[in-house]
C-alpha cells in the first residue's frame, strides 16, 4: 500500500465495507478502501466523482458513511471500531466536507468551461474532432494550453457571461434539523455561504475580520445562526452580538436607498399627491401613532420583519445585477448629485417623458407601427418563386418536347463514334491538363483567385480544417523551442511524432483524394512545406543534442 | 379618425376605436347638450380620458359660446401629467388633420413644489417648506419693503413675471408641468404664478381636486373661472372622502400648545407695532369698520388660506365690533383657546352637534356666534397687517380660527367628537377634538351650482345611484359601460374555502384564526408558483397585514414563497414603499418575478397601476371594510341614514366594494393586458357584495367561480394563464372590441353599441 506515492491524509482502521473489515484511506485526490491484509484497494473513488456524502443519524446503532457518486452508485462504509466509531466517522466526514467542494467545483467548472468553448467556437470544435477524436493528440494535451490561454487572454469574454443570481430563498434552504437533544443543526454548503456573502456584504466583512484570528469558521456560523440578525423577528437588543453592527449597517444601507429616492416618477409615492391637506385638517388625521413609545414589542417586531423582507429582496435583486449595475449606479449617482443642483430638471424629463408616453399609449388603437406590411396575395406562386422571366422565353417547351429531345440525345450517344485519329497523344493531353489546372504553368497567374472557383467547396472546407489542425500542432511544436527542460524535450519528441501521425492519417488521404479528383496536388504543397520545415528543425535540434551528449 | 357623434364632428387621434368609447362619447354629448351633470362608469384602460378630451374639445370648438372652458380634475400628479400628454396627442392630431395651427391654450396647474424654478426654493423637499419659503420671498409687504431696502431678498422670477408677465397672455399651446417650467426659465418668469394667472383665460385646465373642492384653496385659485365650464372629476370614486376631508378639522393638545405660542407671538408683535407704527393698526381698524374687506391689492402671493367655509356662506358685512381692534381679537382668541383646552380635559368621550357646542361656549366663556364666524377672516387681516413672514409657523392658530368659523357657520352636517384617548391605548391620554364633516355634498355643492356641466367618472363607480345621493345632485345621465372583449382577459375568482374546507374570511371573529391565515398563505404560495412575473396582494388594513406576515413568517410560508418570487411589502413610510415598488418593478422586469404585499385604501392601491407583467394577478385578502368602531364613521353612518335614507350596511358594503374593485382593477389596463382577480373571502360570493362590483367585473363572475377552494382556483388560473399566453393580435380584436371607421358606421354595430351603455 505504501507503494503509492500519493499523500495520505487520513487512515482509518476497522472500517467495514460489504461486511468485510478493512482500512479506509483518504488521499489527496481520492478515497480508497482496502480489505484487511491485502495490499490493494478494492474500492477507490476520485473525489471529483463523488456527488455527496451521507451519514447515518446519531441515534443509530451502526455508524455509517455513504458516498453517492455522480453515476448514481453508492458505497457505504461502516465504522466498526467500538471505542471511536463516531469519532472516526466524523473525522472522515469533516475531511470529506472540506475536500469535496474543491473537486466538485473544479471538475464541474472545467467541464463546463470546455463544453462552452467547444459550443461557442465551431472551428475549435472541428479541431477537437480532428485532433482528439481521431487520437492524434490526447484530450489533455489539447486542453493543456488552450484553457490556460483562455483564462489569460480571453478573460473579457469569460466575464461577459451572465452571472448566476441568487435564489430568493437561500436562507430558507438552510433548514435547521433538530438533533434529538435540544440542539439545532444547520447544514451549510459552499453555495449558501456564497449567497450569504453576496447578499449581505456586512456579514462577509465580519467574516473576514474575525474568522482567521478571533473565531473558527464553525464558531462564526454558530454565532451567525444564534444572532438576532439571522432571526429577523427578534429585535436587536444585545450589543455583545457581533452581528448587531451588521443590522445597523443594513439599516443604514436601506436608509440611503430610501433617501436616494426612485427614478421612476410614476411610482414615487411622495410626489403622488398634489396638494396634501395641512396638518390638522382631514378626517383621518389620527392615524395609528407611530411613535415607538406606545408600540408594543410585538408590533415593532412585526414591522422589523417587514423591513427585513424588503431589504432582503432588494439585496438579492441587487446581488444578481451587481456587476452590471456598477456603471448605471455611477450614472445615477452623478445625475442624482446633479439633481440637487438647480438644473435637475434637465436630467429628469427623459425618464419621465418616456414613462408618461408609455402610460398613455394604447397599442391596439394604433395602426401597427413601422412600415405597414401588405399581405402578399399570389395567384401563381411558382412564378413568384422563379422571379421575372424575360419575355422572349415565353415559348414554353411542352413535356412532349422534352421527351423528344431526350430521346434524340440518347440516340446520338448510342451512335457516337470517337474520331481517334484526330486526338492528342495521352502525354500531351495530361501535360496540357496539368498546365491548365490551378497551380499549373499556364494557370500560375490566376491561381490565387481561382482556387475558390476551381476547387469544390467540400474540398476547400477540408483543406481549411487541415490547415487549422496543422497549425495547431505546429504551434505546439514550435512552442517547445528553445528546448531547455527535460519536459520540453519530451514534449518536442512527442509533438514530432504527432506531426508525423498527422501527415500519415490526415494529409496523405487528402492528397490521394484530390489526386483522384484531378485537382492540383499543389493545394497541399504549402502544408507539406510547413511540416518539412518543422522536421528539419527537429533534425537539427536532434543532431545538436546528439553532439552535445557525445 | 373623424367621428360623427350625433351631428358633432369629433377628431379622435387613433386609427381604431373601442365600441365603448363611442358609446361613452354619445352619453357625454347628451349630457353636455342638456347642460346637466353626469355620472359615467367605464372600465379602466378603455381610454376614458382620450374619449372625454376628444368629445369635449370637439364640443368646445363647435359651440365656443356654450362651453368656454374644460376643467379637468384628477387625483395625483402623474395622472394630471398623463392627461396633458393625451391632450397633446389630440391637439397634434387636430393640427395634422385640419392644417390649422392650434389656438387652444391648455395647461396643468400644480402646487409650488412641482412648479418652482427658484434654485433655492425648489430644492426643498416638502411642499409646505416650498410654500413657506416662496411666501417669504414674494409676499406683498416683503416686496414693499424692498423699495426701501434693496438688500431684501426677493424672487427674481416672480418680480419678472409681475413686471411683464401679465401683459401678454401665454401663447396658445399645451403646457405640462415641465413645459411650464421650461417656458418660465426661458422667460425668467415664475411658472407657478404664470399658470395661476393663465388658468383664467385657458381653454383647458388640468389640476387636482383640491383646487376646486377645498374652499380654503378654491377661493384663491378657482374663484374666477367661468360659469360656462365643463368640470370633469376623473377617478372620482373617492370624491366624497375628498369633500369630507376638506371640511374637517382635528385639534389635539399639541395643536393647542402651538396655538398658545402663536397667540403670544401675536400679542408681542402687536405691542411692538403699537410702539413703532400705531397708524398701521388704526388703519386696519378703520378698514374693518367700513367693511372694506380685501381692500389690499397685489394679494395673490399672500398664501393665507382663504376662508374655510364656502363662498355663499360668508357674511357680507363688517367684522363685528368685539373683535375689531387687534388687542380685542387676541383676547378673544385667548378665551376661545382656553375654552378648547378645558374641553380637551375630558375623561370620557363626548359627542355633540355644532349648535350644542355654540350654546356651551356661550354659557362658559360668553363667546357669541357672530364673532366666531368672522374669526378666520379677522385672523387673516391681522396676520397681513402684522406682516408676519413665516406663515407656516402660524398654522396652529389658523387651524383654530378656521374651526371657529366652520363650527359657527354650519349647524348641520357636522359633528364634534372629543376623545380623551385612542381606542387601542386607553391608558395613554391623547385627547383629540374631531370636528368632522359628515356630508360630502356641502363641499361639492357650489361646484354643481356654479358650473353648467359636471361629469363624475371613474372605472369603479358602482352602484351608480349612490353617488348622486351622497353628493346630493340630479344627474341627467347615469351610465355604466362594459368592456367589450375579444378574449376574456380578466378572470375574477372568488376563493371561499381552503383545501381543508376551512371558510376563508377576514371577518373579525376569524381574524386571528390560524387556519384561515395558513390557508391564505397557501393560496399565495400556490399562486406564486403558477403566475408569471408580478403578483399584487392586498390586505384589508395595515395591522392585519403585519399580523399575517408575522405568522406566515413563523410558519415558514414566506420562505417557501421566496423560492418562487421575491417579496416586497408596503410600509407606512412612503419613501420606503416607493423604493420597494421600484424594486418590485425591477424584479418583474428582469424576469425573477415578485410579490407585492399591500394594503387596500393605502397609497399603493390608490395611485399605482400594475400594467401588464407588473400585475398578472391581484389577490384581495378579505373584504376591505373600513374600521367600523370609529366614532366618526358611526356618526357619519347615522347621518347618512337620517338624511339620505342609506342604510349603514349598504354604505359600508358599498365603501368596501369600491375599494376592493379599485384594488383588483389596478391590474387591468387595457384590452391587451390580462390578469387574474382573486377575491379571497367567502363573503364576496353573496349577492349583496357581488352586486356592488362594477359591471365589467361582475359580468365575468360565473356561478362556477363563486365558492372555490384554493386548489380549484389554482386549476382555473392555470387554464386561464395558459390561454392568455397565446399570441393576441389586432386582427383578433378587430370588429369585436376594436372598430375601424367603416365598421363603426354599420347599422348592426351601432345597434350593438347602444347596448354597451347600461343606464340606471
Amino acid at each position: 500500500m505504501a507503494s503509492l506515492s500519493e499523500e495520505v491524509l487520513l487512515v482509518l482502521k476497522k472500517v467495514r465495507q460489504r461486511k468485510q473489515d478493512g482500512t479506509l484511506y483518504l488521499m489527496a485526490e481520492r478515497i480508497a478502501w482496502g480489505p484487511e491484509g491485502k495490499d490493494r484497494f478494492t474500492v477507490s473513488h476520485l473525489y471529483a466523482d463523488i456527488r455527496c456524502q451521507k451519514i447515518s443519524p446519531d441515534g443509530k446503532a451502526k455508524v455509517q458513511l455513504q458516498l453517492v457518486l455522480h453515476t448514481g452508485e453508492s458505497t457505504t462504509f461502516h465504522f466498526a471500531n467500538e471505542s471511536s466509531a463516531v469519532k472516526d466517522r466524523d473525522a472522515a466526514k469533516e475531511l470529506l466536507q472540506q475536500l469535496l467542494p474543491k473537486f466538485k467545483k473544479k471538475a464541474n467548472k472545467e467541464l463546463e468551461e470546455k463544453n462552452r468553448m467547444l459550443q461557442e467556437d465551431p472551428v475549435l470544435f472541428q479541431l477537437y474532432k480532428d485532433l482528439v477524436v481521431s487520437q492524434v493528440i490526447s484530450a489533455e494535451e489539447f486542453w493543456a494550453n488552450r484553457l490556460g490561454g483562455v483564462n489569460n487572454t480571453d478573460s473579457s469574454l469569460y466575464n461577459n457571461k451572465q452571472e448566476v443570481g441568487i435564489s430568493g430563498a437561500f436562507l430558507a434552504d438552510i433548514r435547521p434539523q433538530t438533533d434529538g437533544c435540544n440542539g439545532l443543526r444547520y447544514n451549510l454548503t459552499a453555495d449558501i455561504i456564497e449567497s450569504i456573502f453576496r447578499t449581505y456584504p456586512a456579514v462577509k466583512q465580519k467574516y473576514s475580520e474575525n474568522v482567521p484570528h478571533n473565531l473558527t469558521e464553525k464558531e462564526f456560523w454558530t454565532r451567525f445562526f444564534q444572532s438576532h440578525y439571522f432571526h429577523r423577528d427578534r429585535i436587536n437588543t444585545g450589543s455583545q452580538d457581533i452581528f448587531s453592527e451588521c443590522a445597523k449597517q443594513d439599516e443604514k444601507g436601506l436608509k440611503s436607498l430610501v433617501i436616494q429616492g426612485v427614478k421612476n416618477p410614476l411610482v414615487d409615492l411622495l410626489s403622488l399627491e398634489d396638494k396634501t391637506l395641512d396638518e390638522g385638517y382631514g378626517i383621518c388625521a389620527t392615524a395609528p401613532s407611530t411613535s415607538s413609545a406606545n408600540r408594543t414589542v410585538k408590533e415593532s417586531s412585526n414591522s422589523a420583519i417587514i423591513k427585513r423582507f424588503n431589504h432582503h429582496s432588494a439585496m438579492v435583486l441587487a446581488a444578481g445585477s451587481r456587476k452590471g449595475d456598477v456603471l448605471t449606479d455611477q450614472a445615477s449617482e452623478t445625475s442624482s448629485t446633479d439633481g440637487n443642483s438647480r438644473d435637475s430638471d434637465f436630467f429628469q424629463p427623459p425618464v419621465k417623458k418616456v414613462k408618461l408616453q408609455d402610460a398613455i399609449e394604447y397599442e391596439d388603437l394604433q395602426r401597427e407601427n413601422g412600415p405597414k406590411t401588405v399581405a402578399l396575395n399570389l395567384k401563381k406562386s411558382d412564378r413568384y418563386a422563379h422571379g421575372p422571366v424575360p419575355l422572349q422565353s415565353q415559348q414554353y417547351t411542352s413535356s412532349q418536347d422534352i421527351i423528344n429531345s431526350v430521346n434524340y440525345i440518347q440516340h446520338e450517344m448510342a451512335n457516337y463514334k470517337p474520331n481517334l485519329t484526330q486526338v492528342l497523344s495521352s502525354t500531351a493531353a495530361t501535360s496540357a491538363i496539368a498546365a491548365l489546372s490551378p497551380g499549373g504553368v499556364l494557370m500560375q497567374a490566376g491561381s490565387q483567385q481561382a482556387i475558390n472557383q476551381m476547387v469544390p467547396s467540400d474540398v476547400q472546407g477540408e483543406l481549411k480544417h487541415l490547415y487549422v489542425a496543422a497549425g495547431e500542432l505546429l504551434r505546439h511544436f514550435w512552442s517547445c523551442f528553445p528546448v531547455n527542460t527535460p519536459f520540453l524535450e519530451e514534449k518536442v519528441m512527442k509533438m514530432k511524432s504527432n506531426l508525423e501521425r498527422f501527415q500519415m492519417t490526415k494529409l496523405r488521404p487528402f492528397q490521394e483524394k484530390i489526386q483522384r479528383q484531378y485537382l492540383s496536388t499543389n493545394l497541399t504543397g504549402h502544408l507539406e512545406d510547413m511540416l518539412q520545415t518543422a522536421y528539419s528543425k527537429f533534425h537539427i535540434w536532434q543532431t545538436r543534442r546528439m553532439l552535445r551528449k557525445t | 379618425m373623424k367621428l360623427n357623434i350625433e351631428g358633432l364632428l369629433v377628431y379622435f387621434p387613433y386609427d381604431y376605436i373601442y365600441p365603448e368609447q363611442y358609446s361613452y362619447m354619445l352619453e357625454l354629448k347628451r349630457t353636455l347638450d342638456a347642460k346637466g351633470h353626469g355620472v359615467l362608469e367605464m372600465p379602466s384602460g378603455t381610454g376614458k380620458t382620450i374619449s372625454l378630451l376628444s368629445l369635449i374639445i370637439a364640443y368646445q370648438k363647435a359651440f365656443p359660446l356654450e362651453v368656454t372652458k374644460l376643467i379637468y380634475c384628477s387625483r395625483t400628479v402623474p395622472e394630471i401629467e398623463k392627461v396633458v400628454e393625451e391632450l397633446r396627442k389630440l391637439m397634434e392630431f387636430y393640427t395634422k388633420e385640419t392644417g390649422e395651427s392650434n389656438n387652444f391654450l391648455a395647461l396643468a396647474l400644480s402646487s409650488r413644489k412641482n412648479l418652482c424654478i427658484h434654485p433655492e426654493v425648489s430644492s426643498l423637499r416638502f411642499g409646505k417648506e416650498v410654500d413657506g419659503k416662496c411666501h417669504s420671498l414674494t409676499a406683498s409687504y416683503i416686496r414693499a419693503q424692498r423699495h426701501s431696502n434693496p438688500n431684501q431678498p426677493v424672487c427674481r422670477f416672480y418680480e419678472e413675471f409681475d413686471a411683464v408677465g401679465r401683459q401678454v397672455p401665454l401663447p396658445a399651446g399645451i403646457y405640462n408641468l415641465d413645459d411650464l417650467k421650461d417656458f418660465g426659465r426661458r422667460k425668467g418668469w415664475c411658472p407657478y404664478y404664470l399658470a395661476r394667472y393663465s388658468i383664467l383665460h385657458a381653454n383647458i385646465v388640468v389640476y387636482s381636486y383640491h383646487y376646486l373642492l377645498d374652499p380654503k384653496i378654491a377661493d384663491l385659485v378657482s374663484k374666477e373661472l367661468a360659469k360656462k365650464s365643463v368640470v370633469v372629476f376623473d377617478e372620482a370614486h373617492n370624491i366624497d372622502n375628498v369633500c369630507i376631508d376638506s371640511m374637517s378639522v382635528n385639534i389635539t393638545r399639541r395643536t393647542l400648545d402651538r396655538c398658545q405660542n402663536n397667540v403670544d407671538t401675536l400679542q408681542n408683535t402687536i405691542h411692538k407695532i403699537k410702539e413703532t407704527d400705531a397708524a398701521k393698526l388704526k388703519q386696519e381698524y378703520r378698514r374693518l369698520v367700513e367693511g372694506l374687506k380685501e381692500a389690499n391689492v397685489a394679494r395673490e402671493t399672500d398664501i393665507y388660506l382663504a376662508n374655510p367655509v364656502l363662498p355663499d356662506e360668508i357674511l357680507r358685512e363688517a367684522v363685528p365690533g368685539s373683535i375689531r381692534t387687534a388687542e380685542h381679537f387676541v383676547g378673544f382668541l385667548k378665551r376661545f383657546l382656553e375654552y378648547l383646552k378645558s374641553r380637551l380635559r375630558v375623561q370620557h368621550v363626548v359627542q355633540e352637534s355644532a349648535p350644542q357646542f355654540l350654546k356651551d361656549i356661550f354659557e362658559k366663556v360668553c363667546i357669541d356666534r357672530k364673532p366666531l364666524r368672522f374669526c378666520a377672516e379677522r385672523l387673516q387681516s391681522l396676520l397681513r397687517t402684522l406682516e408676519i413672514a413665516d406663515i407656516a409657523d402660524f398654522s396652529a392658530v389658523t387651524l383654530i380660527s378656521n374651526f371657529a368659523t366652520l363650527v359657527s357657520t354650519y349647524s348641520q352636517g357636522f359633528t364634534i367628537i372629543i376623545e380623551p384617548f385612542e381606542d387601542r391605548t386607553p391608558t395613554i391620554a391623547n385627547p383629540v377634538l374631531h370636528f368632522s364633516c359628515m356630508d360630502p355634498s356641502i363641499a361639492i355643492k357650489p361646484v354643481f351650482q356654479r358650473f353648467q356641466s359636471v361629469i363624475i367618472t371613474s372605472g369603479t363607480l358602482s352602484p351608480l345611484d349612490i353617488y348622486p345621493r351622497i353628493l346630493d345632485f340630479r344627474p341627467v345621465t347615469m351610465a355604466s359601460f362594459t368592456m367589450t372583449l375579444a378574449r376574456t382577459c380578466l378572470c375574477p375568482l372568488i376563493v371561499g374555502r381552503g383545501n381543508d374546507q376551512v371558510a376563508l374570511s377576514s371577518k373579525f371573529e376569524t381574524r386571528e384564526d390560524f387556519a384561515v391565515i395558513r390557508n391564505y398563505g397557501n393560496l399565495l404560495l400556490e399562486m406564486s408558483a403558477i403566475v408569471p412575473d408580478g403578483i399584487v396582494a392586498f390586505f384589508t388594513s395595515y395591522v392585519y397585514m403585519e399580523n399575517i406576515v408575522a405568522s406566515w413568517y413563523e410558519q415558514g410560508i414566506l420562505e417557501n414563497i421566496q423560492r418562487n418570487k421575491l417579496i416586497f411589502i408596503e410600509t407606512p413610510d412612503a419613501a420606503e414603499t416607493s423604493m420597494a415598488l421600484e424594486k418590485y418593478q425591477e424584479a418583474c422586469d428582469n424576469g425573477r418575478g415578485a410579490i407585492l404585499l399591500s394594503v387596500a385604501r393605502g397609497k399603493v392601491s390608490e395611485g399605482i397601476d400594475f400594467v401588464h407583467h407588473f400585475g398578472r394577478a391581484v389577490v384581495m385578502f378579505g373584504v376591505p371594510y373600513v374600521y367600523t368602531q370609529s366614532r366618526i364613521l358611526k356618526a357619519r353612518l347615522e347621518y347618512l341614514r337620517d338624511q339620505f335614507q342609506i342604510r349603514e350596511n349598504d354604505f359600508l358594503t358599498f365603501d368596501a366594494m369600491r375599494h376592493a374593485a379599485q384594488c383588483v382593477g389596478r391590474a387591468i389596463r387595457g384590452k391587451t393586458d390580462y390578469g387574474l382577480m382573486i377575491f379571497a373571502d367567502k363573503r364576496y360570493a353573496r349577492a349583496d357584495k357581488r352586486g356592488k362590483l362594477p359591471r365589467w367585473i361582475q359580468e365575468h363572475i360565473n356561478d362556477g367561480s363563486l365558492n372555490l377552494t384554493v386548489d380549484e382556483a389554482v386549476q382555473l388560473s392555470k387554464h386561464f394563464l395558459r390561454q392568455m399566453a397565446q399570441p393576441f393580435r389586432q386582427e383578433d380584436q378587430l370588429g369585436l372590441s376594436l372598430l375601424t371607421l367603416e365598421q363603426l358606421q354599420s347599422e348592426e354595430m351601432l345597434k350593438k353599441i347602444t347596448q354597451i351603455a347600461h343606464q340606471t
